[in-house]
């Protein structure tokens, strides 16, 4: 019986423990939450407060270069074969509807106003928003932050707002190429392999597409470029000392990045809808 | 002159800096001596003003660290020479130099006729401008951070091992051309090394910090006959 009292008492000691811990644990989950929303505002704040100083425009101008053309291969790659395989799986389903004609309309509605921004974003994500945090993070660890920091140069200025501005510089371009070439997969496929008219299709696409499903996409893709680079820029300048911080810098930024285009678009199209 | 008063640095309740006191005097070179892990690089973050202190203040020319409406002024008295020079790496090495120079609104040109002076005086070649740090030696590096420090006419140069990565013979001359340049340019400097010799050949005053205090300070004439023992013992390691 002794032993059995004894047991119990151990039993409820770790119940309790386990309970302490739990509890612990949601204190602790909850404080880091609330840390990162704050830090995370505090950066967006600073970041925007700079896009209105006085610009570097030789940076401006070497990162609308460095995000943007440099962007273009993998965002062109990405957009032709979306619109391709966009194009087969609409006319596998509309064949047996009779109704072929409005692969056009998918196409574009699909490519303009979905596949070209979201694409575009993942892409980016994936590009830029990685090469900043690395870029910016290993600026951190070989002390090139603090060096700026003690020529009294404000590092959202210089660092951050070029990106953000060269971002939004080369969106509207990477935009147009990626919905251009989409179309265009689309319609090669289309035509060569589905044997579609090319005229009634270009001709169809024409009509179907409106000058609103070209500015959904735009302010899409806009927001999807502002984001990705501010995670980018913020994951960078967080990371703290260590190759392997750079790293973690890369992963968190380029995770984040593309959660942020998923729901950004959700939203987005929630609000364009 | 930089007075640093009962300063105190914290870290997840790791006190580093624990009630730091010292003076350095105007033209004066102080060298920082202290084991791995003594705080010595967390103190000039401190004087920089890029991590806050949790006590004391730090004055330069009665201006401190605290104030947040003088921060300009306060870090415009400064420059630093980092332990990996911390050069820009996407810029070449003009527009290292005249960074801080184009950032205060001078014609590129006049900065760059200065680049080329302050490379002269650090022994580099008027060459090297069209290069990027990636390019340079580590010698090289150190000649051109140290340029990029001395362009910006600071009050007071803070050196951050500056033999750090390099062989013995390029280390003694970067030592010797910061002693020649401070001397000329009449600069007040910090200089925080393990290396005996370099401080012996530097200073003007040595501190020795140990769990987050000066725990000594005096001439290095002092230094060399002090029956301190971890002085001692610095000098012992020199030896062997």
């Amino acid at each position: 019986m002794e032993k059995l009292r004894v047991l119990k008492q151990v039993i409820d000691i770790s119940e309790k423990s386990f309970m302490l811990r739990f509890v612990n644990l949601i204190g602790v989950s909850f404080l880091g939450v609330c840390t990162f929303v704050g830090n995370l505002a505090v950066f967006f704040f600073n970041s925007v407060k700079a896009l209105f100083c006085k610009w570097y425009v030789r940076e401006v101008y070497h990162q609308f270069f460095s995000i943007g053309f440099f962007s273009i291969p993998v965002i062109a790659m990405t957009a032709v074969f979306s619109g391709m395989v966009l194009a087969l799986q609409t006319y596998s389903g509309f064949a047996d509807l009779a109704d072929e004609s409005s692969i056009a309309k998918v196409l574009a509605i699909g490519i303009a106003r979905e596949l070209g921004p979201v694409m575009t974003g993942l892409m980016f994500a994936g590009r830029v928003s990685s090469s900043i945090a690395a870029e910016l993070g290993t600026m951190v660890v070989t002390e090139q932050v603090d060096a700026l920091k003690t020529m009294n140069v404000n590092v959202f200025r210089f660092l951050v707002a070029p990106r953000v501005l060269g971002a939004v510089l080369a969106m509207p371009v990477l935009i147009f190429i990626a919905d251009s070439l989409g179309v265009l997969g689309g319609v090669w496929v289309s035509v060569g392999s589905l044997d579609l008219s090319k005229m009634i299709l270009l001709d169809n696409i024409m009509n179907y597409l409106t000058n609103f499903d070209l500015l959904v996409g735009l302010v899409k893709t806009l927001s999807f470029g502002v984001a990705t680079t501010l995670f980018g820029c913020y994951y960078g300048l967080s990371a703290t000392i260590g190759s392997k911080a750079v790293g973690n810098a890369t992963t968190k930024s380029v995770v984040a990045s593309c959660i942020t285009v998923l729901v950004l678009n959700y939203l987005l199209t929630w609000v364009f809808f | 002159m930089l007075e640093i008063k009962n300063v105190y640095k914290s870290f997840k309740n790791k006190a580093i800096l624990n009630g730091i006191n010292v003076t350095v005097n105007d033209n004066e070179s102080l060298v920082i001596l202290g084991k791995s892990g003594e705080g010595k690089s967390v103190l000039f973050k401190t004087i920089l003003g890029l991590i806050p202190i949790d006590k004391g203040d730090i004055k330069v020319s009665g201006i401190s660290v605290n104030d947040v409406s003088m921060h300009c002024e306060y870090i415009s008295k400064f420059s630093m020479l980092f332990q990996n020079s911390a050069l820009f790496d996407s810029m070449t090495i003009a527009d290292n130099i005249i960074f801080k120079l184009i950032e205060k609104g001078i014609d590129r040109n006049i900065a760059y006729r200065e680049a080329e002076k302050t490379l002269e005086r650090v022994g580099l070649n008027k060459a090297v401008m069209s290069l990027y740090p990636s390019e340079l030696s580590g010698g090289m590096q150190k000649r051109a951070a140290l340029a990029r420090a001395i362009i910006q006419k600071p009050e007071i140069i803070l050196f951050d091992e500056p033999t750090s990565g390099l062989d013995p013979i390029t280390g003694a001359m970067i030592i010797k051309l910061i002693k020649n340049v401070v001397k000329d340019l009449k600069i007040t400097s910090m200089t925080i090394t393990h290396d005996i010799n370099a401080a012996n050949y530097i200073s003007d005053k040595i501190a020795v910090l140990k769990d987050g205090k000066i725990c000594w300070y005096g001439t290095k004439s002092e230094f060399k006959t002090s029956d301190d023992e971890l002085v001692k013992s610095f000098i012992l390691s020199s030896q062997l």
